[in-house]
């Protein structure tokens, strides 16, 4: 199919000729070697390659820049310092407050743009996406990498640019030149002589003509071939319903299309002047006025109504009340969802409470009590690195002389932003914003009634997955971390924006597992997924999360094998219960206290 | 109104010598305003064009290198020849602002409204020739202002045209929501400023300046769409100048109006609170939707009086044309929701922007229906220019149609920020306006520089332009419909997506073909100012005032009296007369007092002066729209 469409299209190829280069990138080919005094096995690296794809591969790829650098070759670079990769790693901001070197260097190359906080990750598995990465960096993976395996990318038809040579090159300016000249000439002629000598008139209509059959027939031949990917199956149950008005509209629109697109050309070459011929006198008839404003607003009467029916069907239903409710979370760049856990209830997050060990920010009195202190330790080392400025710029500018060119001009750009003061004024208003969190955790933690903080919250699974039950509805309710994101499912023809302080929900209900959809599409490594359909910064090609629809037991033994966001296992839920809440009790008297 | 005509008539012609920088550079005479609004949009539109090729090859070719890209964009932005992946956004980014504002709507209007409106209704200049002057210059400031954006270190604003916060809000979100982000909105705000003086302008030409017998109902086609749209702009431009202005004020002050509960991953949980994101989608669009009317409306008036002319016929249904064009640009106020259906608005608001943006497509296809009424029994002449007018009713069904998909809450469901948008607005806003404006100036190159075009070429440059442009927008239906989002610096998320390759190269190949289409047109365009075949006074026999002036263009337009108009602008193979035209100022035997003189004398002689200045609003209307005699 795709080179039968290739080549009918071969002579665009031709008329081109366009010089391109093929570089060929050369890899260092590094050996197993152990990372961090461990030795590299095969489940290591496969277990680093998942958690890679799980947590770096939006922004970071092995080869190229994506937002982050390439990560080929990293140990090298920083000379299998594995306790500052570890470092940087889980909390990289850290580093830079503390100001260390390397970490400041990365935070001025890539203008002051922070990599996450991965403190979610243990130091091991750190150590296995280090191994994965120092045994497949050797050049052969792309930008997105799934399961350690390279997503197939599309057939590239290199060899087309490589072989162009100058010859064409030369060919296509002179053919281009030799119709400027003609046309030049003709146009010359029929000025002097005040004749035309080709009949463009006549030529132009036969154009009309030409063009409109290539157009209908290319439309169809583009519809021949790729009709089975338009409108995929849809494994939604108000998506069946939404082909159909889809389909009613195509019955509606096509007709037209084709209808007057053929009158627009077939009067064209119909009604082209010829000698002797006048035109017909016709200012307006208001019948036909009246007709072709009736006929349209009567179709799209009906194309309204059902569109109103069914969108209010969808969204402003209350169906959202007998489904399952599930949170995503959108963030730059990645997707988490978080299940209500074995108490069946979500508990409330807020965006303050987000940190490294609680990346939604849901609310535990415990966890909000020690994440007061690590932000007032946070500000102390804030106000430390205001007092370290002075000679931070000293020590810039003592080390100004031996340097050249484009490092110098940094260096000089750096200096810049102590002297003007913008680097202490960054810090204040760090410090400034985190006084503001401190005071709004503590009022939120001195709240008594209707308070945020209960225990529904504590045995929430946060998980990189969505796994919905077939045949059971199933509400999204979205929440945005930093920008504006949309949740994008095309199988189950939903779409909504996920916005920063404003929340959204779409509710659905499955009804194609993903094993079903694996046999209906003939793809065994079939499988749904959310993608990000909203800009939101540079990787936002790269944001998506799996989606398995399965039947409930399936599901049940997958949301088992999730641990609790504050309890380890979810046996224990009673125990641990009983334990946060009296050391809650204790946190809130420290709060109070101070 | 007959005051303002009267003074025209008796300004005298300051025949005095003009220094090249009063001629040239800050004219105030409205032939040489359009030219300079022409000629920075051709820039403009090749710099936009070029940006779309570098973006389109990374999409064909995401593997390959080209060296060009590196030489063009520095290393740092295309390392080893592949583009950024921030770069690439960044493109987008201005790609669509240059397209959208710089060339459509300044390069559009500007150019047409400036040429046309003074000529075809009969005045010496504009209202305000100074304003004129400094609504072109305020335009050439935005525009330098918003390349030198190209030159900043964070690189230009990459958010996409539509500049949502909190990622244009938050300078740390993304590179180029910094310093590129900061020029972005004062660009824009620059241009604010142009567009408003022009609108003023053009608004209070029309509506002052008509020459003697030139009633609304008389007006070419051309003149109520400029018109109109200047009554758009000036409605909807200042809502985006003041969501512009607080999101300046969010990014730089520390206020809240679009931000809220946000944590940064390299800032932490920021102190904003209470704003909304959806505030600003809603200013915005309330800008954005008319805005497409304000591109596309000048481009129908272009069509509508090209298409009459050679056709030889009248245009169809001149009153259904007016009364659609009005019922687009008041119902283009009530439908900017539906870029909204699924941004987290009320659900409710949908439904009613659903039932708004659907009927809206009904003057629409009155107005295409008119087209193919007028080209039926014509006698067409394949011009240059009516070439481009064809061109741009094909795409106008194309793009109107696929409109009706989009404007449904439902199907926009699956459809929303689809490839299936990117190729429904390039067709119906992008090529449609690109087209009128390629016809308007082919139509009236001889007008602006005394001589004509190369006939030939511009046959060539159009076929090219023609296909290449369904080549490249009309696959992207297909992919939409497979749900690939746009806005994708590769298409390697999902493997499904490997499916769309060849189009891509495809598409990519086209947009090539199409751009070296665009070369030939530039060799035609500056060729033809020197090397040109002198033209004619009225080469397209026409009916209009504008091919009443002497081919010299002399400032004040007309060396003796400003004709007067005595029939409507469409008269062609009028069975009474044995040409087949017959020009707005030559009177009928016998009608030689104007109706619009004896009708005044009349009145006066009863005395009665309320009944001409404050005759019934409805009144107004009918005199406006009743049928004409023939």
């Amino acid at each position: 199919m795709s080179n039968n469409f290739k080549q009918n299209f071969k002579w665009l190829f031709l008329i081109i000729g366009i010089f391109f280069v093929h570089h060929s990138f050369a890899y260092k080919n590094n050996l197993t070697r152990p990372i961090a005094g461990q030795e590299g096995t095969d489940e290591r690296i496969k277990e680093g390659s998942e958690l890679f794809s799980a947590n770096c591969a939006s922004c970071h790829a092995l080869n190229g820049k994506v937002v982050g650098p390439a990560l080929a070759g990293l140990i090298d670079k920083y000379d299998e310092d594995y306790e500052w990769l570890n470092a940087w790693i889980k909390n990289n901001q850290k580093l830079v407050k503390a100001g260390d070197e390397r970490a400041l260097a990365i935070y001025n190359e890539y203008n002051g743009a922070a990599m996450n906080i991965f403190e979610n990750l243990s130091d091991d598995q750190i150590t296995s996406i280090l191994m994965w990465i120092d045994n497949k960096g050797d050049g052969d993976a792309p930008a997105a990498v799934e399961g350690g395996e390279p997503v197939p990318t599309a057939p590239i038809n290199d060899s087309l640019f490589n072989n162009v040579n100058w010859a064409v090159v030369v060919m296509s300016i002179l053919v281009f030149v030799i119709i400027l000249l003609i046309f030049g000439i003709l146009e010359l002629v029929s000025n002097v002589t005040g004749r035309e000598i080709i009949n463009w008139n006549n030529i132009n209509a036969y154009m009309m003509l030409i063009f409109l059959i290539g157009f209908f027939g290319l439309v169809l031949y583009e519809y021949s071939i790729h009709k089975q990917f338009l409108l995929p199956q849809s494994a939604s149950e108000h998506g069946v319903d939404m082909d159909k008005m889809m389909q009613w509209t195509f019955a509606a629109t096509l007709p037209v299309f084709f209808i007057t697109q053929f009158l627009l050309f077939y009067f064209s070459f119909k009604y082209r002047q010829k000698p002797g011929r006048k035109a017909y006198f016709l200012s307006h008839n208001n019948n036909l006025e009246y007709v072709w404003t009736l006929i349209p607003a009567v179709v799209l009467a009906v194309l309204v109504s059902g569109g109103f029916k069914m969108w209010n069907e969808i969204l402003r239903s209350d169906s959202s009340k007998n489904a399952e409710q599930i949170e995503v979370f959108a963030y730059q760049f990645g997707w988490n969802a978080r299940y209500p856990g074995p108490d069946g209830k979500l508990g409330k997050a807020n965006y303050n409470l987000i940190n490294g060990t609680n990346p939604l920010g849901v609310a535990n009195r415990e966890h909000a009590t020690a994440l007061i202190t690590e932000l007032q330790e946070e500000i102390v080392s804030l106000e430390e690195a205001i007092s370290r400025l002075p000679q931070e710029e000293a020590k810039l500018r003592a080390t100004l002389g031996g340097l050249l060119d484009k490092e110098r001009e940094s260096h000089l750009k750096n200096i810049h932003s102590y002297t003007s003061g913008d680097k202490e004024n960054e810090l204040r208003l760090t410090i400034r914003a985190r006084n503001t969190q401190i005071e709004r955790l503590k009022g939120a933690l001195a709240v008594k009634e209707g308070s945020m903080f209960s225990s529904e919250g504590d045995d929430d699974q946060v998980v990189g997955e969505i796994h919905l039950v077939k045949d059971v509805p199933v509400t999204l309710n979205f929440r945005a971390r930093d920008v504006i994101h949309s949740a994008y499912l095309p199988y189950f023809r939903t779409q909504m924006n996920v916005v920063p302080g404003l929340p959204t929900e779409f509710t659905f209900k499955p009804i194609i597992s993903t094993e079903e959809m694996r046999i209906i599409k003939n793809d065994p490594e079939f499988d749904y997924y959310l993608v990000c359909n909203k800009i939101c910064g540079n990787a936002h090609f790269n944001m998506k999360m799996k989606v398995v629809v399965e039947d409930q037991k399936s599901r049940d033994k997958w949301m088992n094998e999730q641990a609790g966001l504050f309890v380890n296992k979810i046996e224990n839920t009673e125990t641990e219960n009983a334990e946060t809440e009296s050391t809650t009790e204790k946190g809130t008297e420290t709060v109070a206290s101070n | 109104m007959s005051t303002a005509v009267a003074h025209a008539n008796t300004e005298e012609h300051h025949h005095h010598k003009e220094s090249f920088i009063s001629k040239y550079v800050f004219s105030m005479d409205h032939k040489m305003i359009s030219k300079q609004f022409l000629i920075t949009g051709i820039i403009m539109g090749l710099i936009g064009m070029g940006m779309s090729i570098a973006f389109r090859l990374q999409l064909a070719y995401p593997d390959t290198s080209f060296p060009i890209l590196e030489w063009l964009f520095g290393s740092k932005w295309a390392p080893d020849g592949k583009l950024d992946a921030g770069y690439y956004m960044a493109l987008v980014t201005m790609h669509g602002t240059i397209m959208v504002f710089y060339v459509l709507t300044a390069g559009l209007s500007g150019t047409f409204a400036n040429l046309l409106l003074p000529l075809q209704i009969g005045a010496r200049d504009m209202a305000s020739p100074f304003m004129n002057m400094l609504s072109y210059w305020f335009f050439f400031l935005s525009s330098i202002v918003l390349l030198s954006s190209l030159f900043v270190e964070t690189g230009p604003a990459s958010g996409g045209w539509t500049i949502y916060p909190p990622l244009s809000a938050l300078p740390k979100a993304m590179p180029g929501s910094g310093m590129g982000m900061t020029l972005w909105l004062v660009a824009i705000i620059l241009f604010i400023a142009s567009s408003l003086l022009g609108g003023i302008n053009y608004i209070s030409t029309v509506l002052n300046m008509r020459t003697k017998g030139m009633s609304m109902t008389r007006l070419p086609l051309t003149v109520w769409a400029l018109f109109l749209t200047a009554v758009l702009g000036l409605l909807s431009f200042p809502v985006l100048l003041g969501g512009g202005l607080l999101l300046l004020f969010d990014r730089g002050f520390g206020t809240s109006f679009y931000l809220s509960d946000i944590y940064l991953g390299s800032a932490g949980a920021l102190e904003h609170t209470g704003g909304s994101p959806v505030l600003f989608q809603h200013l915005f669009w309330f800008l954005g939707h008319p805005e497409v009317y304000i591109i596309i409306m000048p481009a129908l008036g272009i069509t509508s009086e090209v298409i009459a002319i050679n056709s030889r016929k009248p245009i169809f249904g001149y009153t259904a044309m007016v009364i659609s064009l009005l019922g687009i640009a008041f119902l283009s106020f009530i439908v900017w929701g539906h870029h909204m259906f699924i941004t987290g608005m009320n659900p409710l608001l949908g439904a009613v922007f659903l039932v708004t943006t659907l009927i809206i497509a009904v003057p629409s296809a009155v107005k295409t229906f008119n087209y193919l009424a007028t080209l039926w029994r014509g006698n067409i002449r394949f011009t240059n220019a009516m070439m481009f007018a064809i061109g741009l009713v094909s795409f106008f069904i194309s793009g109107g149609l696929t409109g009706i998909f989009l404007g449904n809450a439902t199907l926009d469901i699956q459809l929303h920020d689809t490839y299936f948008v990117v190729g429904h607005f390039h067709i119906v806003m992008g090529c449609a306006a690109i087209f009128g404006m390629l016809a308007g100036i082919y139509h009236w190159f001889p007008k602006m520089f005394g001589r004509m075009m190369n006939k030939p070429l511009g046959y060539l440059h159009f076929w090219l332009t023609f296909i290449s442009a369904y080549l490249v927008f009309f696959p992207m239906h297909f992919i939409g419909l497979a749900g690939v989002p746009r806005r994708y610096y590769a298409f390697t998320l999902l493997p499904e997506y490997g499916v769309w390759a060849d189009v891509n190269v495809l598409m990519t190949l086209a947009a090539i073909l199409g751009g070296i289409a665009q070369l030939l047109f530039i060799y035609n365009f500056f060729s033809s100012i020197f090397i040109g075949k002198k033209a004619s006074q009225n080469p397209w026999q026409a009916n209009t005032l504008e091919w009443t002036t002497p081919v010299e263009r002399i400032h004040g337009n007309w060396p003796g009296e400003i004709p007067t108009v005595y029939r409507w602008a469409y008269d062609y193979s009028n069975p009474a007369y044995e040409e087949d035209f017959k020009m707005q100022n030559v009177p009928d035997e016998g009608q030689d007092v104007e109706l619009f003189e004896t009708k005044k004398q009349s009145v006066l002689s009863t005395n009665d002066e309320s009944v001409v200045e404050n005759t019934n609003f409805f009144d107004l209307i009918r005199n406006w729209f009743k049928p004409r005699t023939a």
